[in-house]
């Protein structure tokens, strides 16, 4: 059996290039983790609010306590200072209760004011509706209906969840065909292809050699990716792990599809390199890896059904949040796998053994 | 016994015949030299006898095996040291030869012996455990030798095995190919520099635009050309005036342009000496050296072609 000894030499060749692992592990893991991180969500009682009261009655002290319960609340003495501090970024908004404010209470409307960042509108907006919400409930109004939320799989989102599945299909889609057209490029630059042909091997053992360390190289990358979400930060794994591996399966296998197809077209490692991320880029873009696609418009929205990053996606997060079976995923998993034929077969068609 | 056979051979690209029927037998333990200058040719016969390019007609047998209807029994037979060396530079030297023996299906303690004795003759045993690409050119190329050879092939195919290296590097694979040739390895060696094919060749057949124009044993080659002798002039520059007379001169039978000066065939040169250093002072041409040798194959090549090898 030739192909073990022609894969066993990819993966040296691969597990050598410091450049190639930065690349295939130590990136995507740091991205995996500076967004999983990033994104936890603030607990909005680490929303960093100022507060200048111009009014020291009790009552607005009263007032003052209800908004350190809901903020992390910083007192600041005058409205110039506070704005400054909002304009730096200090502190995202800052509440301002007036000298007339308890006063106007007493005989009917009272007023504060808000000033807040808009350069970090999302938060400002969390904080508007929670100052809004003090503010009905300071003047004795309780909402009629009460509002009972949680989320659907009873269990607190976890952004690993969503980035662990998403950086890892950019990554194993980028290196797995990073790693297979450039090295098939240079074999064939350095003539080392051309010897391994006047070897008595046939070409289907050298491709398939070449083939299985690209997909071994990505199911190291799944385990790595996955293994530090799940034991690194708690992400919990709704359904079956095998659907997990099934569906990371077929990204590696599209992921070798892309790399042979670009390695069939392209004379130079660069021009590999340019091509694999120039499809990547707006694939795991439009495909809903950096943001859900339901964020975009509809027409794009209908556009991304079409891409195999958005399948991939789509299938990894019915498994791992929403505990889905095979039957949900099979659309995704079939979409995944046809891409990956076609793109090998297209591959194979234009594939040239000498420059 | 024959263990290389052409017939008719001709592989041609988009029309123009790189290859033109060619016919030749090498016989096993030789070492068979094609010499031509770029594009004679040469490459071409050996991408095909190694079945790496099918010819557009003819045919030919390699250690008795067709190369058209047999190619996998052919490339069982042959090692081929290509004209770059084609190793794997983030490999060490071991690892090349580990990885190819094991990929012409050999293994175990058979393997390991033969790569012990190949570093040794490569003189790269101290050098086994280190990455290719921290190695010389020549040490590269030695490899690329070694890696030809790991399979313990009946025929060796040579595809230049000197080019681009310094004198010293070339000496050394020189050395190593002669080894190779007392132990009885047959090989076929293709080359542009004559002093190569003199120094290494049983045989040599010269070719130029596909086909062989001249064949045999380098003394037969060059006492094909008559009784000649060669002056090697070398000069800076040649005035249109000295070419023209020279070309006139009675006892001059051949001149030709070199990249540092001129080569005169002659059957005579002491009588002719006088007459072609006079036409240089005639005509103002500065003679920087003037050496009287013994014709060469590239002398050979020049008298069939009218070029030099180099052209």
């Amino acid at each position: 059996m030739t192909i073990p000894t022609i894969a066993a030499k990819d993966l040296r060749l691969f597990f050598r290039d410091r450049a190639s692992l930065f690349w295939s592990f130590a990136l995507p893991v740091l991205l995996i983790m500076v967004f999983g991180l990033a994104f936890g969500g603030t607990a909005t009682r680490e929303i960093k609010v100022g507060v200048v009261q111009q009014d020291n009655s009790q009552i607005a002290d009263n007032y003052v306590l209800a908004l350190d319960n809901a903020f992390d609340l910083i007192k600041i003495d005058d409205i110039a200072t506070a704005e400054a501090k909002v304009r730096n970024g200090e502190i995202t908004s800052v509440v301002i209760i007036p000298p007339e404010f308890s006063e106007n209470l007493q005989t009917g409307t009272t007023s504060v004011s808000l000033i807040y960042d808009e350069t970090n509108e999302t938060t400002a907006r969390s904080v508007i509706g929670i100052v809004e919400a003090i503010n009905r409930k300071f003047a004795g109004q309780q909402p009629a209906i009460a509002l009972d939320s949680r989320t659907v799989s009873g269990r607190e989102w976890n952004p690993f969840q969503q980035y662990v599945p998403a950086f890892g299909t950019m990554f194993i889609l980028g290196v797995g065909g990073l790693f297979l057209a450039s090295g098939i490029i240079i074999e064939r630059k350095t003539g080392t292809l051309r010897r391994n042909l006047l070897a008595p091997v046939s070409k289907a053992s050298l491709l398939g050699g070449r083939l299985l360390s690209a997909f071994i190289v990505g199911c190291v990358q799944l385990a790595l990716f996955f293994g530090i979400g799940v034991l690194g930060f708690g992400m919990r794994i709704e359904g079956s792990i095998l659907l997990v591996a099934l569906i990371g399966g077929a990204v590696i296998l599209f992921a070798v599809g892309l790399g042979l197809l670009v390695s069939a077209v392209v004379h130079s490692p660069e021009a590999a390199s340019g091509g694999i991320w120039g499809v990547i880029m707006p694939l795991s873009a439009l495909g809903g890896l950096w943001w859900p696609v339901t964020i975009m418009p509809q027409w794009m929205q209908s556009f991304a059904q079409v891409l195999p990053t958005y399948h991939a996606q789509k299938a990894f997060l019915d498994v791992i949040v929403r505990g889905e079976g095979l039957a949900t995923i099979a659309t995704s998993l079939a979409v995944l796998v046809g891409f990956a034929l076609v793109f090998i077969a297209l591959a194979l068609k234009m594939f040239k053994w000498e420059e | 016994m024959t263990i290389v056979e052409t017939r008719g051979l001709t592989k041609a690209f988009n029309g123009r015949k790189a290859v033109d029927h060619l016919n030749l037998a090498i016989e096993e333990g030789e070492l068979f030299g094609l010499l031509g200058p770029n594009g004679a040719g040469k490459s071409t016969t050996v991408a095909m006898l190694s079945t790496l390019l099918r010819p557009t007609q003819g045919t030919a047998t390699v250690g008795g095996y067709d190369i058209r209807k047999q190619p996998k029994e052919v490339r069982g037979v042959i090692g081929v040291v290509p004209q770059d060396a084609s190793v794997y530079d983030d490999l060490t030297a071991l690892e090349n030869l580990l990885y190819f023996g094991k990929l012409y299906g050999i293994e175990g303690p058979r393997l390991s012996s033969w790569i012990k004795k190949l570093l040794e003759l490569t003189q790269l045993k101290d050098r086994a455990n280190d990455r290719v690409k921290t190695f010389s050119g020549g040490m590269k190329q030695r490899l690329n030798l070694a890696v030809g050879l790991v399979h313990e092939p009946r025929l060796l195919f040579l595809d230049e095995p000197t080019t681009g290296l310094d004198p010293a590097a070339r000496l050394a694979v020189w050395e190593f190919i002669k080894r190779l040739q007392a132990e009885g390895v047959t090989m076929l060696l293709t080359t542009h520099y004559m002093e190569e094919a003199d120094y290494l060749c049983d045989r040599v057949a010269i070719m130029d635009r596909g086909k062989i124009i001249s064949l045999g044993t380098p003394a037969v080659l060059k006492r094909s050309i008559g009784k000649l002798e060669v002056m090697e002039i070398k000069v800076a520059k040649v005035p249109g005036e000295y070419l023209t007379k020279v070309r006139k001169l009675r006892g001059i039978k051949k001149v030709t342009r070199t990249s540092d000066g001129l080569r005169l065939l002659t059957p005579a040169a002491d009588a002719a000496l006088s007459q072609v250093v006079g036409l240089a002072s005639e005509t103002g041409m500065h003679i920087d050296s003037l050496n009287i040798v013994q014709p060469t194959l590239e002398d050979v090549f020049i008298k069939l072609t009218g070029k030099t090898l180099r052209d």
